[in-house]
């Protein structure tokens, strides 16, 4: 039996409610993403854009450098 | 490291560390500037093209019967010019910027990224030459002929996705901001979506293969797509509507994600948001093309689908608007003096208006008003202009005299160019609002005895003229406006300094891995590694990790966008009853295909639709509503968006030869109203017969039946001899000696007029030159 005739007997017509669901599930697991994410996290995630010109110390490097990163901040323009 | 041995330095290679491992890199802010003066200097050509076919719409004449001019030709030229040329070239500028920044390094390759920008300048100069001759593949945004997809598919992936992503890989900061999971959404949709929607036979090539030789530039251009019918347009909508989310939504989402708290100094309103907003709207968008097919030969499960997707858009779109206008809290005072804010408010905003209405016009019953008036046109351009524009130009505004290391030459010429934009485009929406609406209504309209209050089309259209006038008007402030602003930033671009400072940035390198938190993040302290993956996954940690792994991302967005495209794709190319078969539905003659080939190229599509839906209004003007199984031979399919003319699917034998043959001589003389142009050399321009054979032959590699047609030239011949009868018919009936046409391009497509929508009329399949099993 073809491809095409095995799908000529799906139902099509219920595809908008498996697609409704396919999607429920997507959005209810990024929302448990969200929602399960601290609030230092976030921040500093949405910080990043207005951090972009900025040196970066190293992350093992953090305490240490910490001064001298500040020193050393670079605005491009 | 030495400024100018950072300066040359790429990403892969400017690893040259300073102290305490820090990395030297300099942004490459040329290519940003070589993009933002190609926005400038395209936008204006996109607008400018805009007014003039706007002025010829309420003012036929203006195309002065120049087929160079004709707004069948310059209509795609206008839309391929707003969006790959104006609105892709402030993407990329966008794009260049803000992931350098983003990702703290240097783009991935600089030959790349000039690779990308003159390949890119070369595909919109290749558009603006081929569309004005007529080298089209008669599709919506989809228009330009086949070498030219190829150059973009290379452009796009290969220089500009392969840069991107190589940049991101090589980054230094190790959250992938959102702004850039909007990118990687863009890159990897409109690639498939270009790819999937443009697999073609070209015609020329097929042609050389057999005979050694080309016969001529216009078949060496031509291709027919691999789909035909429904099948071809349920792929084109799900291209053009996706364009539209992923050439100018998802991009410009991620520039309002950086350049807007940039503008407004404060971080976005809600991360949380900004990330439900990015996988609600990938997710659902890719479902929504086939709102655009309503009532028409598309199967009602795949109208339904489309349509309940679009609605769910509307929560996703409204959470980004409201998280782009929420993120100027505090800063609402600084919105009445900074044009630069002003820009971005309106943008956000129209952005909303956009996005409210998108899925109410996907409601069926709203739809079967709007569609095919130019209540679907005042919405594409309350996007583009509202949204597109003001994006961009709050970037450019925000982002040149950064580059130009000045400052703005005029805020006043600012605010100038502002208010002139807002004014023209409120005039110009308002004015087609009314318009499509007008137009919408008097179609459906009846009298007390029944029958339709406006029988003659035409009446439905020149009672719209005010308001094109009015359009004219919008578009002619809109397009002041953008001179005003590419004039402020050319006077800014001259205050630069004579030589730009080169600023040298540092930021360590990734570790390998990610850093392992001290503190622990494990709540679980059983001794399963079960337990303790699950809480991770409870956690969020899978899709924390995700967001550090731009490989990994972007195969996840490829399979979110996929699931929606394989659900409405595999079943209507698979399941046969979704095309009912119609046995009196045959091919088209080898005159008539050159004729279609011929109404394709002029764009006739851009004012005629070739699609009768079932109802009452429109079969009691135009015929028999349309059948899926009439368009099998349709290689591309015709159906139109916008009827400025009558729809043509039944044109077939409701008028003879001369009439047509006077219609397109001048169509005054047989309608004194009508604002179609004339196609006077559509009367002197030869058919090439010789090339007939090749475009036969080409359908047939499709699977079209053309029998013996296909042998010995056959298909040349029997063109002839149909174009002999139409030109001895049309001198009977009084027009000019059959020695005069019958050879002239005017007889090709009188045949295919004269054949649309006539084949279900039939009793049964005739005896033809082509024969056989038509299916």
């Amino acid at each position: 039996m073809s491809m095409s005739k095995i799908m000529s007997f799906l139902e099509l017509s219920v595809y908008p409610s498996i697609a409704l669901v396919f999607f429920l599930a997507a959005f209810i697991a990024v929302i448990w993403r969200v929602m399960t994410t601290t609030k230092q996290d976030i921040d500093d995630a949405a910080n990043i854009v207005l951090d972009d010109d900025k040196v970066v110390a190293p992350r093992h490097t953090i305490k240490q450098n910490s001064a001298r990163s500040a020193d050393e901040g670079v605005s491009h323009v | 490291m030495s400024e100018s041995a950072a300066k040359t330095s790429t990403a892969s290679t400017d690893r040259a560390s300073g102290t305490d491992g820090l990395e030297a890199f300099v942004y490459d802010e040329k290519i940003v500037r070589m993009f933002s003066w190609a926005t400038v200097i395209w936008g204006i050509v996109a607008f400018l093209v805009g007014v003039i076919i706007a002025i010829q719409l309420a003012f036929p004449e203006a195309g002065l019967g120049i087929e160079f001019l004709s707004f069948g030709r310059l209509r795609p030229l206008h839309t391929n010019a707003a969006i790959f040329a104006f609105a892709g070239n402030a993407v990329f500028a966008a794009v260049y910027y803000s992931t350098q920044r983003l990702c703290k390094c240097r783009m991935w390759s600089d030959k790349l990224s000039k690779l990308h920008f003159w390949g890119w300048q070369l595909i919109i100069l290749s558009a603006a030459i081929t569309l004005p001759l007529g080298f089209t593949q008669g599709k919506e945004y989809a228009e330009l002929e086949w070498p030219i997809d190829i150059a973009i598919a290379v452009v796009w992936l290969g220089f500009f996705g392969g840069n991107f992503l190589m940049t991101l890989i090589n980054r230094r900061e190790r959250h992938i901001y959102v702004a850039l999971w909007f990118y990687i959404a863009t890159i990897v949709t409109v690639t498939m979506l270009h790819v999937f929607n443009n697999l073609w036979i070209p015609a020329g090539l097929v042609y050389l293969f057999q005979n050694g030789e080309m016969p001529s530039p216009e078949l060496a251009l031509k291709s027919y797509p691999v789909y035909a019918g429904v099948q071809d347009a349920l792929m084109q909508w799900w291209y053009g509507h996706n364009a539209v989310a992923f050439f100018l939504t998802t991009p410009f989402l991620g520039l309002m994600y950086y350049f807007l708290p940039k503008a407004a100094e404060r971080p976005v309103f809600s991360y949380k948001l900004s990330i439900i907003h990015f996988w609600s709207l990938v997710f659902i968008y890719i479902w929504a093309g086939p709102h655009h097919l309503h009532y028409t030969s598309l199967p009602e499960w795949a109208s339904t689908l489309g349509m309940v997707f679009s609605v769910m858009l509307w929560m996703p779109s409204w959470g980004g608007m409201i998280n782009g206008l929420l993120t100027l809290r505090g800063a609402w005072d600084r919105v009445a003096s900074e044009p630069i804010l002003k820009f971005f408010v309106v943008g956000v905003t129209f952005y909303g208006m956009s996005t409210f209405e998108g899925p109410l016009l996907s409601v069926k019953a709203v739809n079967s008003l709007s569609h095919y008036t130019d209540w679907t046109i005042a919405h594409v351009h309350s996007g583009v202009l509202g949204w597109n524009g003001f994006m961009t130009f709050g970037m450019l505004y925000w982002m040149m005299p950064r580059l130009f290391q000045t400052k703005l030459w005029s805020k006043k010429l600012c605010a100038m160019h502002f208010w002139f934009g807002t004014v023209g485009m409120v005039l110009y929406i308002l004015a087609i609002y009314s318009a499509g609406i007008t137009q919408g209504l008097m179609w459906r309209a009846f009298d007390e005895s029944g029958r339709l209050s406006y029988p003659a089309f035409i009446e439905t259209v020149t009672v719209l003229l005010p308001m094109y006038w009015i359009r004219v008007v919008g578009g002619l402030l809109y397009l002041t406006g953008a001179v005003i602003g590419a004039y402020n930033l050319f006077r800014t671009w001259q205050t630069r300094p004579e030589k730009y400072e080169e600023v040298v940035h540092y930021a360590p390198a990734l570790s390998k891995g990610p850093i392992v938190d001290p503190k622990g993040k494990e709540r679980l302290h059983a001794n399963t590694a079960l337990g303790v993956a699950g809480d991770k996954v409870l956690q969020g940690d899978w899709h924390r990790a995700l967001e550090r792994k731009p490989v990994k991302f972007t195969i996840w967005v490829l399979v979110a966008v996929a699931i929606g495209s394989l659900v409405e794709a595999i079943p209507m190319f698979m399941v046969s009853s979704n095309v009912p078969t119609i046995t009196t539905v045959e091919p088209y003659t080898p005159l008539e295909l050159a004729g279609r080939d011929i109404y394709v190229s002029e764009g006739c599509y851009n004012c005629h639709s070739q699609m009768i839906r079932p109802f009452l209004w429109e079969t009691m003007r135009y015929g028999e509503y349309s059948k899926p199984g009439e368009f099998i031979y349709d290689r591309p399919f015709q159906w139109g968006s916008r009827r400025i003319g009558p729809d043509l699917a039944r044109e077939g034998g409701l008028r003879d030869h001369l009439w047509h043959y006077r219609h397109f001589k001048n169509p005054k003389d047989v309608n004194d109203k009508s604002i179609m142009p004339r196609y006077p050399w559509l009367l002197s321009q030869t058919i090439n017969f010789e090339e007939i054979q090749g475009r036969v032959d080409s359908m047939a590699l499709l699977g079209v039946p053309y029998g013996e047609l296909l042998l010995d030239n056959n298909a040349v011949d029997h063109a002839r001899e149909q174009a002999d009868e139409i030109a001895a018919e049309l001198e009977v009936l009084g027009g000019p000696s059959m020695g005069d046409t019958r050879d002239k391009k005017v007889i090709a497509v009188i045949a295919y007029l004269q054949r649309l929508g006539t084949d279900i009329k039939k009793s049964e399949p005739e005896e033809t030159a082509m024969g056989g099993d038509q299916q």
